[in-house]
């Protein structure tokens, strides 16, 4: 039930503000991280870090790859997956900057977990190999990520996709609106309108039924068709105005920060802008197939190796101590 | 981990050892259950993911959600992680096996209800549990009945066309068309198994203790008699149905099987024990069945038996007396140097 969902307690909000500051908090908090390291960078430096401008369009471009990978892959992955997956980036990206974590590997890793928790079984092996040659690390990556992954995602799992919604209003208008002769007709306008909806914040910000309806009311539009009287007099039946006159507006919302957002993909230049920006201020701590991680863990491995070597050599000390007290008697 | 005080080992599941613990700061007594990450192929076992997307929509503190074991929190810890439940003194395996009478009438109704009420809840929320048995069922030091271990649970969908894996459940509570290999089932399997704990508490043992899969079969069949295409309809379609043929035998009728029942008590158990899984009452129908209704009433929490974990727990249990009187006092209190992280002066 999304009523009482994670979703709708953790991960849906009152304004796009909201949203915004959220980004801009995690974006400055990043910079500050940085700058107790590094003396000589200062926080506002925008030349040297990512703005909250860049960090949209740069995860914007991962949607992209994320949608695409999913698209091609062998055996076709259902859209709940894919729903979910994009979701957890969206989730990833509000309290995390693309600093902390490069959306390179993060997309792969919230496909990776998607399709565990929407049981589209598939093996690493098999993952692996869609994603390039070089897999041995690849796969080793995403193991070792998955985990901080599902911790910034604070255990929440379960993500309410409006595909299925979007089912119930077919099933609704075959049996409840005979009206309308064909509403299969809509379906692929419909689906088209919710995907382009993952690339946009509407997600955070509205229930996935009134996502659905209002897909559904937008494909009828581009059909030249006519469904208001569905939604006035069969779905709202008997509902107060009030509820009529709130449901419309929500809907015309949805349709208006989809028209005036950007969901067009980023240009390559611009991409390949950030990239090489990124390269010098991201956490490379964190990246797991980065120069700098393999020597951090090394360090670590080296450090409790040493730990082991010291209590060890501290309890022959003590044996023999022991020992030799033992002879002495 | 360094907020919890361990007491002592509770258990090990199929993933994971469970811990007693006392969260230092608020000296609340919690059940830790620790998911091991090894690195193994696939990452993040299913069944990790399964119970914690689970337990995070349904676990919540609605009237709605108490029949099911709470989930407070889930934390990292090392290579792995951490699921902090509340603690949970005993559970029904227990307390039907511990009982040195068998439990009465009232008893019984009252855990029937809990666990009805309990699984009405995951059903109505999509969730199949796939593992109902009497050791999933936890009891609280109230008396209240919950359910627990969601490893195998997961969210279905109401399409018939998306396979599972019949490998689920324990086999003494599993339900025949998974016995036949069936790849498509549906909550069903949950009635099949509350059908199960219901005869094993009217009983006190259980109703079907097959050795083996096989033989698991052959007990189911020698009660309800060999299914027929009638009383079992698209059972021939089943995978492992030309398998196995068993010599064709009458049903048992119930009465005979649960003996001391009350006819009530046995008019619902046969509605749970149905070879057609549509046919089987839905979990909010069989709370509404006259058996709830007849006197003896169902047990209030504080009439039913406070049961004691095993032997291996009562050991702990006497290192760990609370309030014992002859404990010296600090092996009752925490050590005051493990709180002083948390206390700002």
């Amino acid at each position: 039930m999304f009523h009482n969902s994670t979703q709708r307690k953790f991960w849906t909000f009152e304004t796009e503000e909201e949203i915004d500051k959220l980004r801009e908090n995690s974006n400055a908090a990043y910079r500050q991280k940085f700058c107790a390291r590094n003396k000589n960078v200062s926080v506002d430096d925008d030349n040297f870090f990512i703005t909250t401008n860049e960090h949209r369009v740069f995860v914007r471009h991962y949607e992209e790859e994320l949608k695409e990978f999913c698209w091609k892959f062998k055996p076709p992955m259902p859209l709940s997956a894919i729903g979910t997956a994009w979701a957890y980036m969206r989730r990833l990206y509000l309290r995390r900057s693309v600093m902390h974590y490069h959306p390179k590997l993060m997309y792969l890793v919230c496909i990776w977990l998607a399709c565990k928790t929407e049981e589209f079984n598939i093996s690493m092996e098999q993952y692996a190999q869609s994603i390039s040659d070089d897999n041995e690390v690849i796969k080793d990556a995403i193991l070792t990520i998955e985990l901080v992954l599902i911790q910034e995602l604070n255990f929440h799992l379960t993500v309410h996709n409006p595909f299925r919604p979007l089912e119930g209003f077919f099933i609704d208008l075959k049996t409840r609106f005979p009206p309308f002769s064909n509403p299969d007709q809509l379906r692929e306008h419909a689906k088209d309108f919710l995907i382009r909806s993952l690339s946009t914040d509407v997600t955070l910000l509205f229930t996935p039924s009134q996502l659905s309806l209002a897909a559904l009311l937008s494909a009828a539009s581009k059909c030249s068709k006519n469904i208001d009287r569905y939604v006035t007099d069969t779905l709202l039946k008997g509902q107060p105005q009030k509820v009529l006159r709130e449901t419309i507006q929500r809907i015309k919302k949805i349709r208006t920060i989809l028209k005036s957002a950007n969901t067009e993909k980023p240009s390559q230049e611009e991409i390949r802008r950030i990239e090489l920006k990124l390269e010098r201020c991201y956490d490379k701590s964190k990246d797991p197939t980065s120069q700098e991680y393999t020597k951090i863990q090394n360090m670590l491995e080296a450090e409790k190796h040493e730990r082991h070597a010291k209590k060890r050599k501290l309890e022959i000390e003590k044996r023999q101590k022991i020992e030799s007290d033992l002879l002495r008697f | 981990m360094e907020q919890y005080h361990i007491l002592g080992r509770i258990g090990e599941g199929a993933h994971g050892i469970v811990f007693k613990a006392k969260h230092i700061e608020s000296g609340e007594v919690v059940a830790l259950k620790k998911v091991p990450l090894r690195k193994i192929e696939d990452g993040i076992p299913n069944q990790a993911l399964r119970e914690i997307k689970a337990l995070q929509e349904i676990g919540g503190e609605s009237e709605d959600a108490q029949n099911v074991v709470r989930l407070y929190y889930v934390f990292p810890h090392g290579t792995g992680f951490v699921l902090v439940f509340e603690y949970m003194l005993s559970d029904l395996s227990e307390v039907i096996r511990n009982s040195e009478r068998p439990l009465t009438e009232g008893q019984v109704k009252s855990y029937m209800m809990m666990l009805l009420k309990g699984v009405a809840f995951c059903h109505r929320n999509n969730i199949m549990h796939r593992d109902l048995k009497p050791a999933n069922l936890l009891i609280s030091s109230t008396g209240h009945l919950k359910i627990a271990d969601f490893g195998l649970a997961r969210v279905y969908d109401k399409k018939p066309d998306r396979l599972y894996s019949h490998q689920v459940a324990t086999r003494w509570y599993r339900a025949p068309e998974l016995l036949y290999g069936a790849r498509k089932y549906d909550e069903g399997v949950d009635l099949w198994a509350v059908g199960c704990i219901f005869g094993e508490m009217l009983n006190n043992s259980p109703l079907f203790p097959g050795e083996n899969d096989i033989e698991q079969l052959c007990c189911v069949l020698r009660v309800l008699g060999t299914p027929t295409e009638e009383s079992w309809p698209g059972m021939s379609q089943l995978p492992d149905y030309n398998k196995i043929t068993f010599p064709e035998n009458p049903a048992i009728p119930l009465e005979k099987i649960v003996p001391d029942a009350t006819s009530e008590a046995v008019d619902l158990l046969k509605k749970f024990l149905l070879y057609s899984s549509h046919k089987r009452i839905a979990a909010t129908d069989a709370l509404i069945h006259p058996y709830f209704f007849m006197e003896p009433l169902p047990a209030h929490h504080s009439e039913l038996p406070i049961p004691h974990r095993g032997k291996h727990a009562s050991r702990h249990r006497s290192n760990f007396k609370e309030y014992d009187i002859d404990v010296p006092l600090e092996q009752s209190c925490i050590d005051p140097n493990l709180l002083t992280p948390f206390l700002n002066f």
